[in-house]
């Protein structure tokens, strides 16, 4: 209790002391308009939009990613993994098609597969196509943004093309293994199968309905915190944020860009469901910002950078990083150009 | 198992509310009209999931630990960090439910 006080409270407090200055200094008053009926009522219908639209699509893919955890093993993958590099990356960017999990669950699978022998640069091309590439979530982009389904093709474009190039540059370059090799039992996700070799066997049917129940139920909990996370900020920035300041910043050709890639890593929200955020940006922002922002985000968002970090090496993971945001930032602003 | 217990009510609660929505004719306030028919869908498997959260529950209180695999996912982080994401996921339903629905302004 009293660690959580130093840790969390003495920083608000901070901000807060910040928040006061600020308005001292700009002889402001509180800004106590912001809390009017029509805020909050925009508020609660976009948060609450988001958050509905976007739960058929997260069951979805936590469905799918509890039964694959069950059912499907890593031999069977790696059995099938092409030797040839380019045949390799191709694979990766397309085992998504297969096997859709959402990035939450990516990570654990990927660390898995390469220590089991999949090559390190085909894991991390699944890794960055994986979220994008796969057919739940060109569903939901396309439900999402139904009067403009370019943009639903353009991101699996995008996606693909990025991931493949990174892939390719990768493995050109990198020569050591790309795992630590300290954290061999240390963190998130060891290996479920093994888990459930021991458990479930025994059971059945029964006990394998019973284990994809409990990892759709818990995956569900865990993406969906991001997912109100974000479903919050997106509606607290537009309900509270006046709309000028959004458009005077969308006009701005490459900080918009920047903007919308930033705002996609700090969200953090699950690919399957991050195109309705989008989507209520749409008309504020251009096609290019908010591509950066379907593409950027399922990649590398902080979530996921803290998860790598505990996983691939420090050096990899800057590289990784800075390769995926310039190539997307080029990709999308190509993408805006042409289109 | 308060663990199950209260992510089972929040799951409910959640099934209620789309169920709510509907019947009060809101639905249409926050989901596009084509998008209606997966959110009810997606109600059930909400249903589904709080109902197998129970089924742990009382699996756990009888001392039969088989239903849930302990593998990755923190149970029981700290209570403060699981009250935060547990509260997390209440604003939106008590917003739902208690704050009047009104057109966007």
């Amino acid at each position: 209790m009293q660690k959580f006080l130093f840790r969390f409270v003495t920083p608000m407090l901070g901000v807060g002391c910040l928040i006061m200055l600020m308005l001292i200094v700009t002889q402001r008053e509180l800004p106590l308009q912001l809390f009017t009926t029509t805020n909050l009522q925009t508020f609660k219908i976009l948060f609450i939009s988001i958050i509905l639209e976007a739960f058929p699509f997260i069951l979805l893919g936590v469905l799918f990613s509890a039964l694959l955890q069950v059912f499907v093993t890593d031999e069977f993958i790696r059995k099938y993994t092409p030797k040839n590099p380019i045949a390799g990356v191709l694979f990766g960017a397309f085992l998504g098609l297969l096997f859709p999990l959402c990035e939450c669950g990516m990570i654990p699978v990927v660390r898995r597969l390469i220590r089991k022998g999949m090559p390190a640069y085909i894991g991390i091309v699944y890794l960055l196509a994986g979220p994008i590439v796969n057919p739940i979530v060109f569903t939901s982009t396309l439900a999402a943004f139904r009067t403009t389904p370019e943009m639903a093709y353009s991101r699996m474009g995008l996606a693909f093309a990025v991931s493949v190039l990174v892939g390719l540059i990768l493995y050109r370059f990198m020569r050591k293994s790309p795992l630590k090799e300290t954290s061999a039992f240390k963190m998130i996700g060891h290996n479920h199968n093994h888990n459930h070799n021991e458990h479930k066997n025994g059971k059945g049917v029964l006990g394998r309905m019973a284990s994809i129940l409990s990892h759709a139920s818990d995956e569900f909990f865990e993406m969906g915190k991001y997912l109100i996370f974000g479903a919050f900020l997106t509606a607290i920035i537009q309900a509270v944020v006046d709309h000028s300041t959004l458009v005077t910043f969308a006009e701005q050709p490459f900080y918009s860009y920047l903007f919308m890639m930033a705002f996609a890593f700090i969200l953090s929200i699950c690919s399957t469901s991050d195109a309705f955020i989008a989507s209520s940006f749409n008309g504020i922002f251009d096609f290019g910002p908010l591509l950066a922002f379907l593409v950027f985000g399922p990649m590398i968002d902080l979530k996921n950078t803290l998860m790598l970090f505990s996983t691939f090496r420090v050096k990899i993971v800057f590289v990784l990083i800075a390769l995926t945001a310039v190539l997307t930032l080029i990709g999308a602003w190509i993408t805006e150009v042409l289109l | 198992m308060i663990h199950h217990l209260i992510r089972a009510a929040i799951l409910t609660g959640f099934a209620i509310y789309i169920v709510f929505l509907d019947r009060s004719g809101d639905m249409l306030l926050y989901v596009e009209p084509n998008m209606v028919l997966y959110v009810k869908i997606s109600a059930l498997g909400l249903y589904a999931a709080a109902i197998y959260q129970i089924y742990a529950a009382i699996q756990k209180r009888i001392g039969n630990t088989a239903p849930s695999c302990d593998c990755e996912h923190d149970h029981s982080p700290s209570v403060l960090k699981s009250i935060l994401v547990y509260g997390l996921f209440i604003i939106p339903l008590l917003l739902g439910f208690l704050v009047p629905s009104g057109a966007l302004g």
